[in-house]
């Protein structure tokens, strides 16, 4: 039985909401996160889908303490992350690295893309000056750039081509898992084939492990091992990619997988509708919280929350149906 | 991409292909950029040709003036019309008008630059403090900034000069008082925006210690407000020592300066206009100067326009 | 015989920028028929928005600048009216057009009703009662249901001021693109909606005067996949009520799949392929387009090798020589580099500028 690389149990992030100026009280909060849990094993794509405010991007911040969870613990191998004071988190940091979605706001539009790449390899003493430079270049070569870009700018950089300096600057310090927060949402359709290929590329040749986050489910099926789906802060189907995409247990997955348009004319799906929009954080439906859009909303569902369980073989869903 | 289309399309076009593009290519650092940009703009580089020209008169000043400041010219009279051998003329004591206009410029710089400085020094740590810890200590700092910015600069000045006695000295002294609060400010609203930004982020998930952030990342990505808010204010500290002078709260005679010609010679406008003519002229040109410079500067710097 | 709408012919629109002159639109045709939905594909840089805001002479001057071509609607060219009449008659009225990002589109200071009612007000009541009367003629042959709110129009007595009334018709096109207690939410801000109510409301405002042709530039880009849905779904009850064509830019091919009678695909200023949606995604021939077909990570199907096209998009000022696609071609040949291949037809109503395909020099 391989180990956990990475396990997360019960994380949980709430943001205040302060009203009043003079005199500031709390009226609410955003439970961004809700209580998650879950595996990611050694060399592994653990696909993290779901919509604009269902908690993935936080997800991934707080894996990595770069946002404090409001409870919960996070594991790296066997090490409580999240009870570690923060100059000791910053030793881990260097096996625990992000992609950030960006690629225009994620470097330092002042400094060179080799030395932003080097800083990290100089500030933490494992290279001197001559031979930072030297494995920068390797890198830059590994991510696909020319040596020569290493004296230039960001702003003189394409998308897809900062996308690949903030790769090979999440390489420097050699991790062993990488957050990849929607690194090609905001690149080009061939671009994103490009840099898609390139982190395949990178993890056969590393050995890394990562958590891929994004919107998108055509890439989230390209690239992941197993996938996870969020919705309003909770996880509500996990399973092997192919699987998920083959056999949609819960409704929310069902609605979200025929909802993507298919590349072929003339073949509709069929559209499972959702009504309404999605619901604000600050107050999250009783019992299930996606029973206000559910076409299959049972009166259990808007009193009880759903317990998660395993239905198939390695495939876990949290629905009332099951 | 969806802003103006003029600049995104320039930018798509403007980048290079991957690897194995052999393009000429000059490397574009922001200090190019920027002086490109500063270089456009007709109103910018008079500015500066005329701040420069105005630090060289004020370092040259004994080689470009003819007469020392205090000097009573020989055989002259009092009061006279500009001639060629004296191009402004002479004032009341017989001294030559244009020579003590170029050594003016010396208090002129000396007030504006040194002024800057002595607001910049504890108004730059006390921003970045603010911005960057945040919370009570913010709420602090700003609170005593804003009592101090609650005074009008001018009147403040006085009151200053008032308690202690006037000199040039102690003119700098209350001008970089008062101009410290807008320092702060100014740096406190960068740090805040441009601690948002992602690549802030980003350095700290390379866990580079928050000294390294600070001053590596976040301040020199400040440092345009800085520089803007500096040149403008520079000229807005000749204004007001010449305004205090003028009022005689300011540089003390013999000590040569505008704001003190300017009063002194008033009373015999009807004799001999221009000698009031010229400092007041020397007075408006600089300060003209360094706003063109300051509002080049703020176009040239504008993130708007960068790429 | 199709009856053509809108028709492009020759555009160029360049840029001229602090580094040169930006080639945006290099030689475009195109023709929108009635009724019909254009998809108009590509990537950043292709120019495909540039295309778009030329239509509606948008393009900002200084930089930008349309150097020549006609833009044929109905016949005259809009490139030849004073903006004055372009205000007037096109902009908005016959011609509407709706952005990506509705988070920017829709002015925060003013509420969403008062918004809609201006541009109901300053196109529509102009020439109330024709407006009207034709608005009511196309409900009642198009029988839809869901917009019926629209046909109480007509017999609604006069409540005060030409204002109110153009208040009220933003009502009824809020409820009729699927807004819940319209009503209650018209004096609402925009900040108060989620993305895909403003897009929404930015639909009504579009429609509310009858365009004969929505431009949509990227309308679902912006938005989460399960609202995309119903987006797309208000723009085809759009089409099938009012008979509207519509130019959909986008670069999202499922969106096209799913939305376009005829695509034209772009590459840096130049449309590489222009046929019929069937035919573009099952028979492509332009090496630009089977590369973004196959660039495309399906849901559905078996897993394959995501391929990708090497290199990145041209430099629009110093762009390739001869076919602009050519130094990332996998079939370039030598005469690629050469000359500019033109658009030529390939079978019935395909066209493909392609040196694979053109026949012989011209």
């Amino acid at each position: 039985m391989t180990e956990a690389l990475l396990s997360v149990k019960g994380l949980t992030k709430y943001f205040p909401v302060i009203k009043g100026v003079v005199r500031s009280r709390l009226v609410g909060e955003i439970k961004a996160v809700d209580g998650v849990n879950f595996e990611v094993m050694p060399g592994e794509t653990l696909g993290l889908v779901g919509e604009s405010g269902c908690g993935k991007t936080t997800t991934g911040r707080l894996v990595l303490r770069l946002l404090e969870p409001s409870g919960g613990q996070v594991y790296y191998h066997d090490v409580e992350l999240t009870s570690l004071r923060q100059r000791d988190m910053d030793r881990y940091r260097q096996k625990l690295q992000i992609i950030f979605q960006d690629p225009y706001a994620s470097l330092n539009p002042r400094i060179t893309v080799g030395d932003a790449i080097a800083e990290p390899l100089i500030a933490h003493g494992m290279a001197r000056r001559r031979d930072a430079r030297e494995r920068v270049l390797r890198l830059l070569d590994v991510v696909g750039l020319a040596p020569f870009h290493y004296n230039r700018y960001p702003h003189e950089f394409s998308g897809g081509q900062r996308q690949r300096v903030g790769i090979a600057r999440a390489l420097v310090l050699e991790p062993e898992f990488i957050v990849a927060d929607e690194p090609v949402s905001a690149l080009d359709v061939s671009i994103q084939a490009q840099i898609i290929n390139l982190l395949e590329r990178i993890q056969a040749e590393f050995g890394l492990t990562f958590l891929f986050i994004s919107h998108d489910l055509g890439v989230i099926r390209h690239i992941s091992t197993r996938v996870l789906v969020m919705y309003l802060g909770k996880i509500v189907e996990m399973a092997g990619a192919d699987d998920l995409f083959a056999h949609p247990l819960h409704p929310y997955t069902q609605a979200l997988l025929s909802a993507v348009p298919s590349a072929r004319p003339g073949v509709t799906r069929a559209r499972i509708l959702l009504s309404g929009d999605v619901p604000s954080p600050l107050n999250p439906p009783a019992g299930c919280r996606f029973h206000t859009r559910c076409p299959q909303a049972m009166p259990q569902c808007k009193t009880e929350e759903p317990i998660w369980k395993e239905v198939g073989h390695g495939h876990y869903t949290a629905c009332h149906l099951y | 991409m969806a802003n103006s289309q003029g600049t995104a399309v320039a930018t798509v076009a403007v980048e290079h292909g991957a690897r194995g593009a052999l393009r000429q290519y000059r490397t574009r650092s922001m200090l190019s950029i920027t002086l490109r940009r500063l270089a456009r703009s007709y109103s910018a580089l008079w500015g500066l040709c005329m701040v420069c020209g105005l630090i060289l008169i004020a370092v040259l000043a004994d080689v470009i003036a003819p007469y020392g400041p205090a000097q009573i010219v020989t055989g002259g009279g009092s009061l006279d019309l500009p001639t060629w051998a004296h191009p402004m003329g002479l004032d009341l004591l017989g001294r030559d008008v244009f020579s003590r206009v170029i050594y003016s410029s010396r208090i002129a710089i000396y007030v504006g630059i040194v002024s800057i400085i002595l607001a910049l020094l504890p108004g730059i740590p006390l921003g970045i403090v603010a911005g960057f810890y945040g919370g009570r200590l913010d709420k602090l700092i700003m609170a005593v900034m804003d009592v101090i910015l609650a005074f009008p600069i001018f009147l403040l000045a006085i009151v200053i000069m008032v308690v202690l006695e006037p000199s040039t000295t102690n003119v700098v002294i209350a001008l970089g008082i008062v101009r410290i609060p807008i320092y702060a400010r100014v740096v406190r609203g960068s740090v805040l925006s441009v601690k948002e930004n992602e690549y802030i982020e980003a350095v700290r998930a390379l866990a580079l210690s928050r000294w390294r952030v600070l001053f590596h990342h976040v301040l020199p990505n400040c440092m345009a407000p800085i520089i803007i808010t500096s040149t403008l204010s520079v000229s807005t500290s000749i204004l007001i020592e010449s305004s205090l002078s003028f009022l005689g709260l300011g540089t003390q005679p013999p000590t040569p300066s505008w704001g003190w010609d300017l009063k002194a010679n008033l009373v015999f406008i009807d004799t001999n206009p221009w000698i009031v003519v010229f400092p007041g002229l020397a007075i408006f040109l600089t300060t003209l100067a360094f706003n063109m410079l300051g509002d080049g500067l703020r176009d040239a710097l504008d993130p708007r326009l960068k790429r | 015989m199709r009856d053509v709408l809108l028709e492009i012919r020759d555009l160029h629109t360049h840029f001229f920028t602090e580094d040169g002159v930006v080639k945006a639109i290099n030689g475009v045709n195109l023709e929108i028929a009635s009724g019909e939905t254009l998809g108009l594909v590509g990537e950043s840089g292709s120019g495909k928005s540039v295309t778009a805001l030329s239509i509606l002479r948008l393009i900002q001057d200084p930089p930008g600048k349309i150097v020549s071509g006609q833009i044929l609607f109905k016949g005259d060219d809009l490139l030849t009216y004073p903006t004055a009449r372009l205000r007037r008659d096109i902009r908005g009225r016959a011609i509407a057009m709706i952005f990506q990002d509705p988070m920017v589109s829709l002015n925060p200071v003013f509420t969403v009703g008062s918004q809609l009612a201006e541009a109901i007000y300053l196109h529509q009541f102009r020439d109330q009662r024709a407006a009207l009367q034709q608005g009511v003629e196309m409900l009642r042959e198009a029988g839809a249901p869901g917009l019926e709110g629209l046909t109480d129009l007509e017999s609604e007595p006069d409540t005060g001021t030409l204002w109110q009334r153009a208040l009220q018709r933003g009502i009824r096109m809020m409820e009729a693109v699927g807004i819940p207690s319209a009503r209650d939410r018209v004096i609402d801000y925009p900040h108060q909606f989620s993305g895909g109510m403003r897009q929404r409301i930015m639909i009504a405002m579009a429609i509310s005067c009858h365009p004969a042709l929505l431009i949509a530039d990227e309308p679902t880009t912006a938005l989460d996949v399960t609202i995309q849905v119903q987006i797309l779904e208000i723009m085809k009850t759009i089409k099938r009520t009012f008979g509207t064509s519509i130019l959909l830019i986008t670069h999202n091919l499922g969106v096209i799949a799913e939305m376009a009678d005829r695509v034209a695909v772009m590459y840096a200023g130049n449309i590489v392929e222009y046929t019929d949606a069937p035919t573009l995604f099952y028979q492509p021939k332009h090496p630009y387009t089977v590369g973004l077909l196959n660039c495309y990570p399906v849901v559905d199907g078996p897993r394959k090798q995501l391929e990708s096209i090497e290199g990145t998009v041209p430099d629009l000022i110093n762009p390739p020589s001869g076919c602009r696609f050519h130094p990332r071609c996998k079939h370039a040949m030598p005469v690629c580099q050469e000359r500019e291949p033109q658009l030529q037809p390939v079978a019935d109503g395909h066209l493909v500028s392609c040196h694979l395909y053109n026949a012989g020099p011209a």
